[in-house]
């Protein structure tokens, strides 16, 4: 049999793995840990390359955990799959490949921390593959019990890699996040109940088929959209993920963007391929809109009104995470009618996917760049020129975000801003609003960074190893995405909007459609 | 039976409810969330009862007849333990943030955001 069948359940139980072992590697010294960390970030971004070029050539894989036969969901008589069944199309190898990348990037990082002692570091480490593991679980999984259970791990994970940072509010923040995100995912539980009393299956493609969208699934709806748009840090729900963000180290940064990716991940394979059409109909992708266009006003005019710089990524992101919601919103607003997806539907969509794809890793690159220069109180601030190298950094990831060519950061807002304005001239507007904004802020923030000379003459004149390859990987696959926006959107972005879209696929998988 | 059993779920809910919205101590805060996540496994594990049926295991399927998913009995059986392990960090958060902070209230510090 070959090996490569097993790919999608290698990819989640490999780090799982590395994570129950690693406080046991723990104690045989720093090396050990900061390898077996970039080994696990390794491993998962070449199970990721696997799989995408599985997919490309195969079509959409399926895999059942613990059956008899590994590609047979529904066994003789049964018309409902018994066993967790993990699904990989186009869409989710594109929501595969961010967390992956973030993960190596992070992980880089991680291991240009200090963490404290061998205990502390193991626990940390074993927290953070954690974390990461619980990430490509709920991008794999074809159910909605599992999606919750491994959200509900990440979110456990995520405050302790937090409260180990060692940050001064990082306790307090641990605490009030995880509480937050325990109270919602008990919520989508109850909305879950509900629809497994009525239907006897949580498996997503089942349910596709067999939804009716009365008031219990309505409901249901509600509570797993709220526990989806948490994850996402989508306003008004965005208050943990920001203060996380503010008190986050490099690395804890990367996590808490790849577990934004894999929340929108599941918020459009929730809306998208479950419930599907019948949501063009109710306002729920207006609703999204409504919460992104509150997230990039509040993203943008609090730092540019006058918040400490330390902030910045936190508002950055907001602004990114807003942007999203407009677009993926605006798509399934037009999802109801065929003539308005063709004519401006489907390239928001495009739009909105492309800024998940592009825009997080590269407020990533800008919490990196941004935490190393600002330093914290433990540590000494860096020279002068370590400064300079540091800014330059900022600097990519701001012309990325602010959407300026000739970098890819562009491809995202000038699909949201033609489509928008097809939809409504008053979103187009704030679109474009929004990008000339954000390059008034990130020239702000560059001009108080670089004429800041406070810590450059305590000096330390090198930059961490782990840090400088975090930012250099991240850096060169802009470099080498900004060479190709065209392949970029036919090779990546639209087969995952044609995966996304194609319901009927998706209702079929379980009956032999997949591999 | 099963009336009774969403009684058992509603009383939960609520005191749990209760307990997360309007408690300041992080510790009662805390056992109100477990409060909250056990009646919703609760709630979970009694929706999947089917009249006469056999009880949710994978080598009783061949046999038919009425039967709950297993795999989601068995998933809410491992919500169950991921809740155990949420309050357990919990607990271990809101008992030693109050040696840093000299107070047991989790009033938020009024961060701007």
């Amino acid at each position: 049999m070959d090996w490569q069948s097993h790919l999608p359940v290698l990819l989640v139980a490999l780090p799982l793995t590395g994570a129950l072992v690693f406080p046991f590697f723990a104690s045989g010294g720093r090396t050990i840990r900061r390898l077996g960390i970039l080994l696990s970030a390794a491993v998962v971004l070449a199970l990721t390359g696997l799989l995408w070029q599985k997919v490309a050539t195969e079509g959409p894989l399926l895999y059942v955990v613990g059956g008899a036969a590994w590609n047979l969901p529904l066994p003789p008589g049964l018309s409902f799959p018994p066993r967790i069944v993990l699904f990989i199309d186009a869409f989710s190898v594109v929501g595969l490949g961010g967390p992956a990348l973030l993960f190596l990037a992070g992980s880089f990082a991680w291991a240009g921390e200090t963490q404290g002692d061998s205990r502390t570091e193991g626990l940390a480490g074993m927290f953070y593959l954690l974390a990461f593991a619980s990430i490509l679980a709920m991008t794999v999984t074809g159910d909605l019990l599992s999606l919750i259970l491994f959200f509900g791990l990440f979110s456990l994970s995520l405050a302790g890699t937090t409260a180990l940072s060692g940050r001064k509010q990082a306790l307090e923040i641990a605490f009030e996040g995880l509480h937050f995100w325990a109270v919602f995912s008990v919520l989508a539980l109850f909305g879950l109940a509900l629809i497994y009393g009525r239907h006897n299956t949580v498996n997503m493609s089942a349910l596709a088929g067999v939804l009716q969208f009365g008031l219990v699934e309505k409901v249901a709806l509600g509570l797993i959209v709220a526990l989806l748009l948490t994850r996402c840090g989508a306003f008004p729900v965005h208050f943990p993920l920001f203060d996380y963000l503010q008190e986050a180290t490099p690395s804890t940064a990367c996590l808490l963007i790849a577990g934004a990716q894999g929340g929108f991940y599941s918020l459009m394979r929730v809306l998208f391929s479950v419930y599907g059409s019948p949501l063009g109909s109710v306002p729920i992708g207006w609703g999204l809109i409504v919460s992104g266009a509150f997230a990039v006003f509040f993203g943008l005019a609090l730092p540019l009104l006058n918040r400490p710089l330390r902030m910045l990524p936190a508002f950055v992101f907001l602004v990114q995470v807003g942007t999203a919601l407009i677009g993926i919103g605006a798509g399934l607003a037009c999802l109801g009618d065929v003539r308005a997806m063709a004519d401006f539907g489907m390239t928001a969509l495009r739009g909105g996917v492309a800024q998940v794809v592009l825009a997080f890793p590269a407020s990533a690159l800008l919490c990196l760049a941004s935490t190393s220069l600002l330093g914290d109180e433990e540590t000494a601030g860096f020279s002068a020129v370590v400064r300079a190298r540091l800014l330059l950094f900022f600097l990519f990831a701001g012309w990325l975000l602010a959407g300026l060519p000739p970098f890819v950061g562009f491809v995202p807002k000038l699909l949201l801003h033609e489509s928008l304005f097809a939809l409504n001239p008053v979103l187009g507007a704030l679109s474009l609003a929004a990008s000339i904004a954000m390059a008034a802020l990130m020239t702000r923030a560059f001009y108080a960074l670089s004429l800041s000379t406070k810590q450059s003459h305590r000096g330390l004149n090198r930059l961490p190893l782990g840090v400088l390859l975090s930012m250099g990987l991240l850096t060169t696959v802009f470099f080498v995405f900004s060479f190709l926006p065209v392949w970029m959107l036919s090779y990546v972005i639209d087969p995952a909007i044609n995966a996304l879209l194609d319901q009927g696929g998706f209702m079929m998988i379980l009956r032999g459609g997949g591999m | 039976m099963r009336d009774l059993t969403l009684v058992a779920v509603l009383v939960l809910f609520a005191a749990g409810l209760a307990g997360v919205v309007f408690s300041q101590d992080r510790r009662k805060r805390v056992m109100a969330l477990f409060f909250l996540q056990s009646s919703a496994v609760f709630l979970f594990v009694s929706l999947g009862y089917r009249q006469g049926g056999r009880p949710p295991l994978f080598t009783l399927m061949a046999e038919g007849g009425p039967m709950a998913l297993p795999s989601a009995q068995a998933m809410a059986t491992s919500f169950l333990i991921l809740s155990s392990v949420t309050v357990a960090l919990l607990l271990a958060l809101a008992f030693f943030l109050p040696r840093r902070e000299g107070t047991i209230r989790g009033e938020r510090k009024g961060r701007s955001r």
